[in-house]
């Protein structure tokens, strides 16, 4: 079977149920390649979407079943329909695969680099305990700017133990005074060659290769691989057969065809092209991808869809029920103002390399008058492109994708994946 | 043949000359080069920035180009279109123009050799006869910088033949900056040199993939480092070089390294206490 961009889809079962089967493999850093559009694709799509802006703009396509009109999903229904995966479990079990693999004889410090919304603390406290091995708490900022020894000298007296860093990006802070700790760090690791396991964000990674140069832990690093539309396929899938409501097909708004292979029925209507899309827009990264993906989930304006979506599911079994994926031109983004301001493009840039800092930090670290900071942070927050939890300021993963294009087009490091 | 009737031969007859075609020549090439002056700085802007050394240099080249066209337009409707008329209005104009408008005429040829060398482009920052700031519009005749004081210095393309022109960019987004430091002798160099490294690179403002550069050298008075770091954004160099500055100072103080007040003897005296402008 070939899809309409000509490709051959890959067989996935997704009767294999359980987070642990789904795959996201682990490799080397600079093996790492952003799923892309294949150009004469890209080329093909921009060329129709033209013509149809210019010739064919009233002649809205139809098919069968075709709704009258669509609307955002409901909040309700989408967290019955795609509830948030436990990503923890996932990236603790290509984690887990690593780490099992690894000589640490050979190689004593595996680093490894985690995509934005990467977690995986499961297999590190998993490793920690069957090695007997110090985690190390982040070290507060006070440590970080004022005494990075007197933080160094906590660590026990044992040269042999194993050290977990489940977080070096929070071990320093883009300041003058604030990369001595993450340099005596790499020190006193290289020279114990003690066993260690170092996750690092990969925009601190790519800051912090600069500064401290911390490649010299090892030269070639390990990330999670980018997931292309195949692999995105075979993940949304598998997550929606995981939460059990695979009675649902969803389809394209535009042609109706179908999005999501929920079952071998439908590969005879399948088309990639959104999942291709998605797949190159977040850099292969499922996180940001989901949530991409639930934003771009419509439904029929005068069906039920609201909060009796699971009763009415369950009675109507036999008869999947529709669920409409947007045209990729008109999924919902979080705009940026094009160039971006310093003080906007100064903050999302700070957030995305310390992995998310509270306000006073904010201030302490750009050069911004305190009432421009919150004014700037209000606008993020407003525009959907921050968000505050406990005090820490992010950027949303709906965001991401944006903010990373923006920060590259201005001139900024932006990192690895 | 009198002088008058080879006047007559090569201008058009009076009747035949539409000065309403000619009018609508002059005015199609006006709106022309007013669109091309406003349009394209404005498409710029909708760029990425790094888009704008490129996108920016086209406006003085359609400008030439526009107004070139119209020059040729409407003599073709003032005058016989011949091979000889042609090389007799030429010869008759580089005469004029060699006595009443020479230096004119010099500005617009250096300002077409300008546009060929390309020595300094809307965005660069260039210093010339002692005036320094960011070329806004290359016109045909001359260049307009504003200077970090907000003043607009038009400069004639003739400087070309006779001044240095020194482009701090030359075509980049990002040029070089240096903060200057000089401290008291009694310390750790190598210290202050990461220090200083480390200054440049936690900069928000800073060009993360050019080199950092900390020069040091014994001076009589003082040790001076001479950090060299590049912005991202040319424009910010004033305001990246005073953030290098305050942080240095202040990771030079919880270091207990002081700068140095002592004036060089090259330093002009200082202004006793007392007089008029000692408050200064």
């Amino acid at each position: 079977m070939v899809d309409d961009q000509g490709q051959q889809p890959v067989e996935h079962p997704i009767q294999e149920a359980g987070l642990e089967t789904i795959e996201w493999q682990a490799i080397r850093l600079d093996e790492f390649v952003a799923p892309s559009e294949p150009t004469t694709e890209a080329v093909r799509l921009r060329l129709r979407d033209w013509w149809q802006q210019l010739v064919q703009r009233r002649a809205e396509p139809t098919f069968d079943d075709q709704p009258a009109s669509l609307t955002s999903a409901p909040v309700d229904l989408l967290d019955y329909l795609l509830p948030a995966p436990d990503w923890e479990t996932i990236g603790s079990h290509t984690l887990a695969s690593l780490c099992a693999q690894h000589d640490f004889t050979a190689s004593p410090s595996l680093v490894f680099v985690t995509p934005p919304y990467f977690t995986a603390q499961q297999a590190l406290l998993k490793w920690a305990e069957r090695e007997n091995a110090l985690i190390l708490e982040p070290p507060t900022p006070e440590q970080i700017l004022q005494s990075p020894e007197a933080w160094l000298h906590t660590w026990p007296d044992q040269p042999d133990m194993p050290v977990v860093i489940p977080a070096l990006e929070r071990c320093y802070l883009r300041h003058q005074r604030g990369l001595g700790l993450v340099r005596t760090l790499i020190e006193t690791l290289g020279h114990s060659r003690r066993p260690s396991i170092i996750l690092c964000n990969s925009w601190a990674w790519a800051f912090l290769t600069h500064a401290c140069a911390t490649n010299l832990l090892t030269t070639r690093p390990w990330t999670p691989e980018g997931l292309d539309a195949t692999q995105l396929d075979r993940l949304f899938a598998q997550l929606i057969q995981e939460s059990g409501q695979t009675h649902y097909t969803f389809r394209r708004a535009d042609n109706g065809k179908i999005t999501l292979r929920m079952t071998p029925d439908d590969d005879s209507d399948y088309s990639a092209e959104y999942l291709t899309h998605l797949a190159a827009y977040t850099l292969g990264n499922p996180i940001v991808a989901w949530t991409v993906w639930r934003r771009s989930l419509l439904v029929a304006a005068d069906e039920d869809n609201g909060v009796k979506a699971g009763a009415v599911a369950e009675a109507d079994q036999d008869r999947r029920r529709k669920v409409w994926v947007q045209t990729w031109e008109k999924v919902p983004r979080p705009q940026l103002t094009a160039p971006l301001e310093d003080l906007t493009a100064f903050i999302l840039h700070s957030l995305l390399l310390h992995n998310g800092l509270s306000t006073s930090l904010l201030h302490r670290l750009l050069p911004a008058h305190p009432v421009d900071l919150s004014r700037a942070l209000r606008y993020l927050y407003v525009a959907g492109i921050v968000q505050e939890n406990t005090g820490r300021w992010t950027v949303t993963a709906a965001a991401y994708p944006e903010v990373r294009r923006g920060l590259l087009q201005q001139g900024f490091l932006v990192d690895a994946l | 043949m009198n002088p008058q009737n080879e006047a007559q031969q090569i201008l058009r007859n009076l009747e035949d000359i539409s000065l309403p075609t000619i009018l609508v020549v002059v005015i199609v090439a006006g709106v022309a080069t007013w669109i091309v002056q406003r349009s394209i700085p404005w498409f710029s802007t909708k760029l990425p920035p790094r888009y704008r050394f490129y996108v920016l240099p086209i406006v003085p080249i359609l400008r030439l180009f526009i107004v070139g066209l119209a020059l040729l337009q409407v003599l073709t409707l003032l005058i016989q279109p011949t091979s000889q008329n042609f090389i007799a209005i030429a010869g008759a104009s580089a005469v004029a123009i060699g006595f009443a408008f020479k230096d004119y005429a010099a500005s617009i040829v250096a300002g077409v050799v300008a546009l060929i060398e390309q020595p300094y482009r809307p965005g660069d920052w260039v210093e010339i006869g002692g005036n320094y700031g960011e070329v806004q519009t290359v016109g045909l005749r001359s260049i307009k910088i504003v200077t970090p004081d907000d003043n607009t210095v038009t400069i004639p393309h003739g400087k070309l033949w006779t001044e240095n022109i020194v482009n701090a960019n030359n075509g980049r987004r990002e040029h070089m900056c240096i903060a200057n430091f000089y401290l008291d002798p009694h310390h750790d160099g190598l210290v202050v040199e990461q220090v200083l490294h480390d200054v440049a690179i936690t900069s928000p403002y800073i060009k993360l993939d050019r080199r950092v550069l900390v020069i040091i050298q014994e001076q009589p008075w003082a040790t001076h480092y001479s950090l060299r770091a590049y912005p991202i954004e040319g424009r910010n160099q004033f305001i990246f070089t005073s953030d290098l500055t305050v942080r240095a100072k202040d990771a030079l103080a919880a270091l207990g390294i002081t700068s140095v007040h002592m004036l060089p003897a090259s330093a002009p005296e200082p202004i006793p206490a007392g007089t008029k402008y000692a408050a200064q």
